[in-house]
């Protein structure tokens, strides 16, 4: 079988180790001076894409994403760490930190739906027969863009994948699934759309080297419009209040384990 | 208005989070249909036709929903719909719901909402964004809303006293992208992970898989699910179906008592809402004492074992209290929670069980709950001196 080509999404989102706060308003969270990660999902879809092109089963490997001009970090990380090239298809008006542009789905930037509109007309016209994700981004936690996607290319789907096997001299991948009770395999005729879970792989880090070649590689930016061929449909979830949940009382010490079991006890939790 | 929940099972019995869904979906009005897809499921059509406040069962049978494939499923729903044009359509927020429900949505050009936590009218929801550091009130504008529940936010609805009228749906034909080849089930005993009360977790610091065998001597003690970090997956410790978390299973137990772990925030996220937290971490500063009741530093290698010992004396020193045994208090011959407790009688069988551990008891109680912190090791096996009062009532429990 040929190489296959290999297109994965990417996110730009709130680093994970960061403390986050609505900003007034209560519409949108804080993002200014606050750091920004590569979606640790999607770090994980791209290693396996890049593990896929080291091991010459992948021909080339396209990191994609949907957002403001700042994604272009994430674009750059992920070409950093291995990707050939990268598009990046920009949200009209989501200017600098700019938050919610329109279609803004739940969280801010571009919603689930409208980046899996847009990654289908990327699809278009890249033709990779695999397009990797991670299973959910960590800042909106909707766990959706793949299935979507999946959906509007009536494309098979592997979700929550923790491991990628290509059958050889065939036209379908055999994998593995986190579920509730364990795990799954299936067959999946190619193209299809995989949702990488944690323990698909262990995510390399970008050497120095390979950030500055980085900045070589092409990086593509797209309007969004222009993708689309058309205006940017306007959100169909709006936001009405963002706020924190109330804060746990810290702990009580106790000092010994029967002091322990005593005020359990007294709770009727034992 | 109406709404359709799609029922998760495993063609023998209902998944319990469809049971939370279905209370969701009873909260929105209108009436509630469950749509049973698999490869021979009467016996689950019937179970869900008794829930209560379930008004149709819609059923569909066919060898391509052999393991419940989204592909295959997607279609279904999507008939189903344009047969019924449902308001609302939705599953638990379930590795099964949070494949298929995205899927459904796509197909109908809908925006799909995940995992909701409250349901404030039918057009308005509340989910948690940021590994449950942010609650989010959205207005969702679409025509049908397509949303997945978190089974802990929603009582489970009773299931019996229903009464649903059963209907048989005609399967569109088999899509045939993929194909389910087998499964690795975790099997276990204990009470399942997101609907148990009592869950004991445990992290990076019990450095080893057979170390969790200090956590499920403890969970037999409380009847409790065992979970774990996401730390003690990734490092191969325990099965991925443990892990609780952002990314992994959320809980909300009565009790949750997390050992040897540190607290990072996408595990805080999995366990947050439950109602008594317990932290037994030797690191003082590790950030899950922020959101515990209880803290605990020490060495779990030490506390965990304690615990255990005190809980099965706990045990006995309840049946001393309440079924008044007169028997030895042998730790490892009482088996957890499985004796009598109420009704004071126990079967001829747990009778010579107990005897055989023969004289003296244990304990110092009187006919009072025991005081846990005077159950010690040393009170075992002491004299009996403080059980002559149950001596007389209960000495044919002796004669055996």
């Amino acid at each position: 079988m040929a190489p296959l080509k290999v297109l994965v999404g990417v996110k730009r989102v709130i680093d994970f180790a960061v403390k986050v706060r609505v900003a007034p308003g209560g519409h949108v969270v804080q993002e200014q001076g606050v750091k920004h990660s590569l979606n640790p999902f999607c770090e994980i879809a791209l290693e396996e894409a890049v593990r896929m092109r080291e091991r010459g089963e992948a021909a080339e490997v396209i990191a994609a994403t949907v957002g403001s001009r700042q994604s272009q970090d994430a674009l750059r990380t992920a070409l950093a760490l291995g990707a050939d090239r990268a598009v990046l298809v920009e949200l009209p008006g989501a200017g600098p930190e700019q938050g919610a542009g329109p279609g803004a789905g739940p969280g801010q930037g571009a919603g689930p739906p409208l980046v899996a509109a847009a990654l289908a007309k990327l699809v278009e016209r890249e033709k990779p027969q695999l397009v990797l994700l991670g299973k959910q981004a960590i800042d909106d936690d909707c766990n959706q863009t793949g299935q979507i996607l999946a959906a509007i290319l009536d494309w098979s789907q592997g979700t929550f994948l923790s491991r990628l096997e290509l059958d050889p001299g065939s036209s379908s991948v055999r994998i593995q699934r986190e579920v509730d009770g364990g795990l799954e395999q299936l067959r999946l005729q190619l193209p299809t759309v995989l949702t990488a879970d944690l323990r698909l792989n262990q995510p390399r880090y970008a050497t120095l080297p390979n950030i500055m070649k980085a900045k070589k590689k092409p990086l593509e930016v797209q309007p969004l419009e222009q993708l689309l061929g058309g205006p940017v449909p306007p959100p169909r979830l709006r936001v009405l209040r963002l706020e924190e949940p109330p804060v746990r009382q810290g702990a009580q010490r106790v000092e010994s384990v029967p002091a322990l079991l005593e005020r359990l006890a007294a709770l009727g939790r034992i | 208005q109406s709404t359709l929940v799609i029922a998760e099972h495993n063609n023998e019995t209902l998944t319990p989070i469809t049971l939370n869904t279905i209370t969701a979906a009873k909260r929105l009005g209108g009436e509630v249909s469950c749509l049973v897809a698999g490869t021979s499921c009467d016996k689950v059509a019937q179970e869900v036709s008794k829930v209560q406040g379930v008004a149709k069962v819609l059923v569909a049978q066919h060898d391509a929903y052999k393991g419940f494939l989204a592909e295959e499923l997607t279609p279904l729903v999507v008939e189903t719909h344009k047969k019924y044009n449902y308001t609302h359509i939705c599953a638990g927020a379930s590795a099964f719901g949070k494949n298929l429900i995205p899927r459904v949505a796509g197909k109908l050009d809908v925006a799909p909402v995940s995992d909701i936590i409250e349901i404030k009218s039918p057009d308005t929801f509340v989910r948690t964004m940021y590994a449950g550091n942010i609650l989010c009130t959205l207005q969702c504008d679409e025509a049908i809303k397509i949303f997945t529940v978190r089974g802990t936010s929603f009582e489970a609805a009773p299931a019996s006293g229903g009464s649903a009228s059963l209907e048989k749906l005609t399967p569109p034909p088999p899509v045939g992208l993929s194909e389910w080849i087998d499964q690795e089930l975790t099997k276990s005993d204990r009470p399942e992970l997101t609907s148990a009360k009592v869950v004991v977790s445990g992290g990076r610091g019990l450095k080893s898989g057979e170390n969790f065998k200090l956590l499920y001597d403890l969970a037999d003690q409380l009847h409790a699910a065992v979970g774990a970090s996401r730390a003690a997956v990734d490092a191969g410790f325990v099965p991925n179906d443990l892990q609780v978390g952002q990314t992994g299973k959320i809980v909300a137990p009565e009790l949750y008592i997390a050992v040897g772990i540190s607290g990072a925030i996408q595990h805080l996220a999995g366990m947050k809402d439950s109602k008594t937290i317990v932290a037994i971490n030797k690191d003082p500063e590790a950030p899950i004492f922020q959101v515990a009741d209880f803290g605990l530093v020490a060495d779990l290698f030490q506390a965990v074992p304690e615990m255990t010992e005190l809980l099965k004396k706990k045990h006995c020193g309840s049946m001393l209290a309440q079924d008044c045994w007169k028997v030895r208090c042998a730790p490892e011959d009482i088996i957890g929670c499985s004796w009598p407790r109420a009704g004071g009688m126990a079967s001829p069988s747990h009778t010579i069980r107990a005897v055989a551990g023969t004289l003296p008891s244990c304990g110092s109680g009187g006919p009072s709950a025991p005081n846990l912190s005077s159950i010690s090791g040393a009170a075992c096996g002491q004299s009996m001196s403080g059980f002559s009062w149950n001596t007389l009532r209960f000495s044919w429990f002796l004669q055996l």
